[in-house]
């Protein structure tokens, strides 16, 4: 009885805390979402719904989307994941230095970045003039403005996101169980997939539904990298809204995408429920 | 039953590492017997967690060999030395229970799970652990991942033991009862253990031989008793033990001190100091009788009472300060400034030989 009020008082406390932070979310983002929402209703109840789910156009664009997040996101955790455990095992100096070289691209305008790359990639560029010199190609070949300069420049910007998770969890793993499964006979293959992957899968899964989400709702890059070639949704919600001004349908395109986003959230908290299988509560409490 | 004291199970041959400018290990010769429990012990920084670790293969030396049961295994990867490790912290993987850590070693020998669940189940029931098979190493107490750790590390039926001072973060009664158990159970498996440790008093409890390390170079291997009795240099002798070393100038009739005590000895030397370990000294309120004996007068400076005895600082006239430790009784304990007679046998007076490294004083 006692204890039940206990419990009360802490959770009213706990509310008391994150109240100003939900009013300002209240305000600020789910009242305009909810307005967003009622536009999309304006015409003949769910018509745009339909249409957009009809139409061959939005549905490749939807599924393009989806499959250069994925590309993005399976491309970060093959560069993160060694990337970090390689920083877990630096000197503290030596990891200050590391860490300052991955957040750099955060402090840095994603606009400035974007110019970066098409500097980078452009034909005239050192990337095409080193191909050039090294008799590669005979003429510079076209590295901007295609799917491909919009995915090496996702792939550079959202790293950060995929490392800094993964190291989290790679940096609280004790260092001897490393040497203790190397010890017991397990070889390198082994260590990672009964010792070092267990144990770093929630930073993994955190770092992957992170990268994963914000591929989806990526701007500009496809827009300045992609030179029009690259259709991605957010472009497509920018096409209805300020070319067409059809504000319901934008509306509409925005709502798709925001249930894509949940989908995939929930996907990757099922799969973290699955592979942690409620053992990270007794192991790690 | 084999004679196994005659089959060397570990070899050492002029075993050097060295990491950057600093030079760990130094020609190090060891060779340990099959079925021998030998204990590596050393102060913090002294080469000993380097030692073991380049036994266990986890640092290769600059140069030199070592073979386990004559197959040379300098070069080869951890896992191919079939070596049991007991770690400092246990590394017992969090995120697997009790029996799933210890058919971990199992698993990685391609053993069937079914067979390595009942390894794995019989080596837990031999630590007492066959009811914790489920639970997680944060769900079980100290002393009892120690003994998960063990079961993990012996299960395979490795080689050769590899314990890393596990006991020091256990409570001295749990770590008491827990020296006992690992001592049996080595006895009983036969298992070739090397045990590493800073804590000189469990080194002479558990070993059948000690090597003591300091500066990266063997200073004394010996069972116990030598290395209690026989300590070969001042490092070792002050390492083991509390001591009393008295320095002065050799006469004919023993060592004379600077203060002016002249102590006979049973055995001649002439290296200019000697060792008395504290209980080897006899106190008494009167000067006790007995042949080849040293006799003292002196008086109490300082008395500590810790149970079992009381350690007396006692003034000899003269100057030096002896360090005696007696059984406590409580009917006849000294008190401090109280005049008393100390006795000394000459065989108690040992001869310390001089460091090689240390200048002729």
């Amino acid at each position: 009885m006692n204890q039940g009020f206990q419990a009360i008082k802490a959770q009213a406390g706990s509310l008391a805390l994150v109240s100003p932070a939900l009013v300002l979310l209240g305000i600020l983002f789910f009242y305009p979402i909810f307005l967003l929402f009622l536009t999309t209703l304006e015409l003949e109840n769910i018509g745009n719904y339909a249409q957009v789910v009809s139409s061959d156009t939005s549905m490749q664009v939807f599924f393009n989307t989806l499959r250069i997040a994925v590309i993005v996101t399976v491309v970060d955790l093959v560069l993160a994941y060694p990337l970090a455990v390689y920083i877990s095992r630096l000197s503290p100096t030596a990891k200050t230095f590391a860490f300052f070289l991955v957040l750099i691209p955060l402090w840095t305008s994603q606009l400035v970045r974007t110019y970066a790359w098409m500097v980078l990639l452009g034909r005239n560029g050192p990337i095409n003039n080193a191909l050039v010199w090294l008799g590669i190609v005979d003429a510079p070949i076209r590295l901007a403005n295609s799917e491909f300069a919009v995915i090496a420049g996702m792939t550079h910007i959202l790293l950060p996101y995929m490392l800094l998770p993964i190291y989290n969890s790679v940096s609280k793993i004790d260092p001897s169980l490393f040497d203790a499964a190397r010890g017991l006979g397990a070889g390198a293959f082994s260590t990672f997939t009964r010792v070092l992957m267990p144990l770093s899968i929630q930073g993994v899964l955190a770092g992957v539904s992170l990268v994963l989400v914000l591929s989806l709702g990526v701007f500009i890059m496809p827009a300045l990298l992609g030179g029009g070639r690259v259709p991605v949704i957010a472009l497509l919600i920018e096409q209805q809204a300020g070319s067409f001004l059809n504000w319901a349908m934008a509306g509409t395109l925005s709502a798709v995408l925001m249930v894509i986003v949940m989908i995939t959230f929930f996907i990757i908290k099922l799969a973290t429920r699955l592979f942690v299988r409620g053992r990270a509560d007794a192991a790690f409490s | 039953m084999p004679d196994f004291r005659n089959t060397s199970a570990l070899k050492l041959e002029n075993i050097r590492k060295t990491f950057g400018s600093v030079e760990a290990l130094s020609s190090i010769n060891l060779e340990v017997s099959a079925g021998e429990f030998l204990t590596i012990l050393g102060p913090s920084g002294s080469g000993k967690t380097t030692l073991l670790r380049l036994i266990a293969g986890f640092v290769t030396p600059d140069s030199g060999s070592l073979t386990i049961f004559g197959e040379d295994m300098t070069m080869a990867s951890a896992g191919k030395r079939q070596i049991g490790m007991v770690f400092q912290n246990y590394a017992l993987f969090p995120h697997l229970t009790v029996l799933e850590n210890v058919m971990f070693p199992l698993e990685m020998r391609k053993h069937s799970r079914r067979e390595a669940a009942e390894k794995a189940a019989a080596a837990l029931a031999a630590v007492h652990l066959d009811a914790f098979g489920d639970r997680y190493p944060k769900q079980i107490s100290g002393g009892q991942q120690q003994r998960v750790a063990l079961a993990r590390a012996v299960v395979f039926e490795p080689k050769l033991l590899l314990l890393d001072e596990p006991f020091s973060a256990l409570d001295r009664r749990l770590r008491e009862s827990m020296q006992r158990e690992v001592r049996q159970l080595q006895a009983s498996l036969n298992l070739t253990t090397i045990f590493i440790t800073h804590d000189q008093e469990e080194a002479l409890f558990m070993s059948d031989r000690i090597a003591v390390i300091d500066g990266g170079t063997i200073q004394q291997l010996g069972t116990p008793n030598e290395i209690y009795y026989h300590p070969r240099s001042i490092t070792v002798a002050e390492f083991i033990g509390d001591s009393n070393i008295l320095e002065g100038t050799e006469t004919p009739d023993g060592l004379r001190t600077r203060s002016g005590m002249l102590l006979r000895r049973a055995s001649s030397s002439n290296s200019g100091r000697v060792l008395i370990r504290p209980e080897a000294i006899r106190i008494s309120r009167e000067p006790a009788d007995g042949v080849a004996m040293n006799q003292f007068k002196g008086k109490i400076a300082n008395r500590t009472f810790v149970g079992g005895f009381t350690i007396y600082q006692v003034d000899v006239h003269g100057g030096d300060t002896l360090t005696v430790r007696c059984l406590a009784d409580e009917e006849t304990m000294f008190d401090t400034h109280q005049e008393v007679h100390l006795s000394i046998r000459e065989a108690d007076c040992r001869p310390v030989p001089r460091d090689a490294k240390e200048p002729r004083g």
